[in-house]
């Protein structure tokens, strides 16, 4: 299962179908309050079925990300405040098609 | 610019300890914006101390922002007797950046941790030239796994199929 959490948005939104067009507004949004909800409760109902352990591996994956030079005191990190707002921007622009 | 930073400089010049943690936190170990989770709030882990509370409200007042206690504001004037309460209670404090609506929520609690550990391992990264104490990561994942809140549920299978993701192609890099 590979979603980031932008797919969750999406998913939240029911908006599978979701490509940007020429103007930057995406088709395929759901807009209804009901289709919204619908889609917050599947997404909760998904969120209850995880289970997530703190195994050996994810710990592995965890120290080898805090062990790499980019991520040691003093790195610059201005990019993701950056990433942040585009996809923030990105999202701001969604209109119902 | 994010305001973040601006309010950064206000606590450091006012000697406030804050660390940043949650998903926001989480962010800066990314290595690029497959691994950037959107999230509307930060979060800001304050110790148990009035002193460094009052100076943070203030350091946030400072820097634009308006501060929340629940739905309403918080009450004034914004002293030591305040800070009291609200550490007695381990209350939480929101402030609000009017212009951008970004919520900064100042808690005085993070999930299985003590203060003073996720200050003494934090991070200080460098956004535009000012120092963001963060903490580490693996305390910010083990705090969100004790919380095991569905939203924190969600946040772990995602995060940890973009750091297996992540390292993958480290892997077929090197």
């Amino acid at each position: 299962m590979s979603f980031a959490l932008v797919s969750i948005v999406s998913f939240v939104l029911n908006s599978a179908e979701a490509e940007p067009r020429a103007d930057g507004r995406i088709e395929g949004m759901k807009s209804t309050l009901e289709d919204g909800l619908r889609a917050l409760a599947e997404a909760t109902e998904l969120a209850r079925s995880i289970r997530i352990e703190l195994d050996d591996n994810y710990l592995a994956l965890i120290a080898r990300v805090e062990a790499m030079p980019r991520n040691q005191s003093g790195a610059d990190k201005s990019w993701v405040w950056r990433m942040d707002e585009a996809f923030r921007d990105h999202y701001r622009r969604a209109t119902p098609a | 610019m994010d305001v973040l930073v601006p309010l950064a400089a206000a606590l450091h010049e006012r000697s406030v300890r804050f660390v940043l943690i949650g998903v926001a936190g989480a962010n800066y170990y990314a290595h690029d914006g497959s691994a950037v989770f959107l999230t509307q709030d930060r979060d800001l882990f304050l110790p148990l101390d009035p002193d460094n509370l009052v100076q943070c409200w203030a350091a946030c007042e400072a820097a634009g922002f308006a501060l929340w206690s629940g739905d309403e504001p918080l009450d004034h004037p914004r002293d030591r007797w305040i800070a009291e309460r609200v550490v007695e209670r381990r209350a939480l404090t929101r402030a609000t950046h009017a212009a951008t609506e970004v919520h900064i929520d100042l808690t005085l609690e993070m999930k299985g941790f003590e203060f003073d550990r996720v200050w003494n391992e934090r991070r200080d990264f460098k956004v535009e030239g000012v120092d963001i104490p963060v903490a580490r990561l693996l305390h910010i994942i083990q705090s969100k796994h004790a919380a095991g809140r569905d939203k924190d549920r969600l946040f772990l299978a995602t995060h940890r199929d973009a750091l297996e993701q992540l390292l993958k192609r480290e892997d077929r890099k090197s």
